[in-house]
């Protein structure tokens, strides 16, 4: 008799729902949760190599410090440069190469292989590939650069090392763009744009008035995704710069990864994570319920 | 229509080039994976020459890249069966049914935006005290954090483009919702299954910082691999063209079959159109 209820019990939908969701609850837990909790205790005490497991209490100190650190500063400034200058080429270069790609031109269809191979390349392997490319003394890059008298040292030099990264990051990612808003102007409805050519709209107001208000949904997914990726960006900046010549590509990864693996002060790298994290948290949330992702779109 | 001609060249000649940007960097790894010792170093660079496998050869005698590749593999492979097995359940609940409602949801979409350093600091302590550090469990778990968000979000998208009615015909010829769930919709996801591995063994295999700080000779994975050729003293070209070759191979396989999933992959779930 207990059994019967208790199967039947299961058998509801109110109560398989919850069912099914405990693992992926359990799992999150364990590698998502229970690390944070454990970053905000680090980020209230002195942790360093010295005292991983008994550091002293210390407060808000870490976050004070955080503050004060003018290279924590410089790190936010030479992320949010990163992010503003790739997303912004890569939407632009994007949207171009989406849009020629939609016009269907014979023979064009087979450019979709080599335009979406940069994206499966690991971050590794690019920076490695460019780092030898631009190498000072026998990069091809920079031996050819040098014959046409350009600068050479792209990557030794303050003033261009950032923008050789971001050039970096705009060779691997733009094609993540292209592939999203490609795929999002060929499920465009034709109709709008027929009957526009019938009233005769020329080819930048149907943009302006029809393509790109159409397109918002999947423009934004493309933004937010870059946005949040290229804010990430630790893998290229270590392999190429590691966050010099100075500070100048120090990003907030960087200046994290510093912090706490290579001076050790774990204390503060953890405090530092919960500013990012609350930034983060903020901005995808702010976004996400904006543009109201992910709904079923019908 | 000789305006229309014009542009459709402009197009064409536009598109090359941009394929033409988007290889050359890759071509040239390959070229320079195969080009003799002697002449790796040589300026001008040399691009016509007799190819030669000895760096191939090198990374497989004098370096343990055949063990990181087996690493890799195992590491990839565990974190993304776990990844289907606990991810599956959750989507059906949460396409079915909204369990957690938008909030949660959003919040398991917004640990894939977390950039991993946040987790990097207090993984690996954690992972010391657990005396997992250098092991493949260490990577494993990590791994969970970027691939169940993606698996959950994925695999949601295609339960609610899924009709209800198949389950519903199901339940009313006396199946019970679990029973449907597996007999029903597993089979009509299977597709669906495949690509989220797919696109978990592309994110797992290319990571780069958490096996950085969390291996240090047992557990490294091929990233680390091709990223130690590297040295303090100087940097190991042929072996570092050869090794990165073998580590793009597979992803690159795996992106042009999973072709038609990939901007669902790379968005989430988010866009649903096909390539």
């Amino acid at each position: 008799m207990f059994m019967t209820s208790f199967w039947e019990e299961i058998g509801k939908d109110k109560t398989v729902k919850y069912l099914l969701i405990i693992p992926v609850i359990v799992a999150l837990v364990g590698v998502v949760i229970y690390p944070f909790a454990y970053s905000i205790w680090l980020s209230l005490h002195d942790v360093t190599i010295m005292n991983y497991f008994h550091p002293p209490f210390s407060g808000v100190d870490n976050f004070v410090r955080v503050f004060s650190d003018p290279f924590f500063w410089n790190s936010i400034r030479v992320t949010f440069t990163y992010v503003f200058l790739a997303t912004v080429m890569e939407l632009l270069l994007g949207f171009l190469l989406a849009s020629l790609m939609n016009r269907n031109v014979k023979g064009t269809a087979v450019f979709i292989y080599p335009l979406i191979a940069p994206l499966a390349l690991s971050p590794v392997v690019v920076g490695l590939m460019f780092r030898m490319g631009l190498n000072r003394l026998y990069g091809p890059i920079s031996y050819y650069l040098n014959l046409l008298n350009l600068p050479r040292n792209l990557l030794s030099d303050v003033n261009t090392a950032l923008l050789t990264l971001v050039a970096i990051d705009i060779w691997q990612w733009t094609p993540f763009v292209f592939v999203i808003l490609y795929a999002g102007l060929q499920a465009l409805p034709k109709e709008p744009f027929e009957a526009a050519l019938m009233d005769g709209a020329s080819g930048r107001q149907r943009l302006r008035y029809i393509t790109l208000p159409l397109l918002k949904p999947v423009l934004a997914v493309a933004i937010i995704f870059r946005i949040m990726d290229s804010f990430k960006t630790f893998d290229i900046v270590f392999i190429l710069t590691k966050g010099g010549p100075g500070k100048s590509t120090e990003t907030i990864s960087i200046f994290i990864q510093r912090m706490a693996m290579v001076q050790g002060n774990v204390g503060l790298g953890a405090a530092t994570t919960l500013l990012v994290l609350v930034l983060i948290t903020v901005l995808t949330q702010v976004y996400v319920k904006y543009f109201s992702l992910g709904e079923k779109k019908r | 229509m000789k305006r229309k001609t014009m542009g459709n060249v402009l197009t064409y000649i536009i598109l090359l080039l941009a394929s033409i940007v988007a290889l050359i960097p890759i071509l040239w790894t390959f070229h320079l994976s195969i080009k003799p010792e002697s002449l790796l170093y040589s300026l001008p660079p040399v691009w016509k020459f007799k190819p030669s496998l000895e760096h191939y050869v090198k990374v497989f005698t004098y370096y343990p890249f055949a063990k990181y590749i087996l690493n890799s593999i195992i590491i990839t492979t565990v974190s993304t069966l776990i990844t289907l097995a606990v991810s599956f359940p959750a989507a059906y609940s949460i396409g079915r049914f909204k369990t957690g409602g938008g909030n949660f949801s959003f919040w398991v979409l917004s640990i894939r935006m977390l950039p991993p350093i946040v987790f990097a600091v207090p993984m690996f302590l954690l992972m010391q005290s657990y005396g997992l550090l250098d092991t493949w469990w260490a990577l494993i778990l990590v791994y969970l954090t970027f691939n169940i968000p993606l698996a959950v979000w994925i695999l949601k998208s295609f339960i609610e483009d899924l009709p209800v009615e198949c389950e519903e015909a199901a339940m009313l010829d006396g199946c019970s919702r679990l029973k449907a769930m597996i007999i029903i919709t597993f089979p009509l996801i299977a597709p669906a299954l495949i690509a989220v591995a797919i696109l978990n063994f592309i994110f797992s295999w290319n990571e780069f910082l958490f096996a950085l700080i969390l291996t240090f000779t047992e557990a490294r994975t091929v990233q680390i691999g091709v990223a130690e050729f590297v040295t303090g003293y100087a940097i190991i070209w042929g072996a570092i063209a050869a090794a990165g070759c073998i580590a793009i191979i597979p992803t690159l396989a795996f992106t042009m079959l999973a072709r038609r999933y990939l901007v669902r992959g790379l968005t989430m779930g988010t866009v649903r159109e096909e390539i």
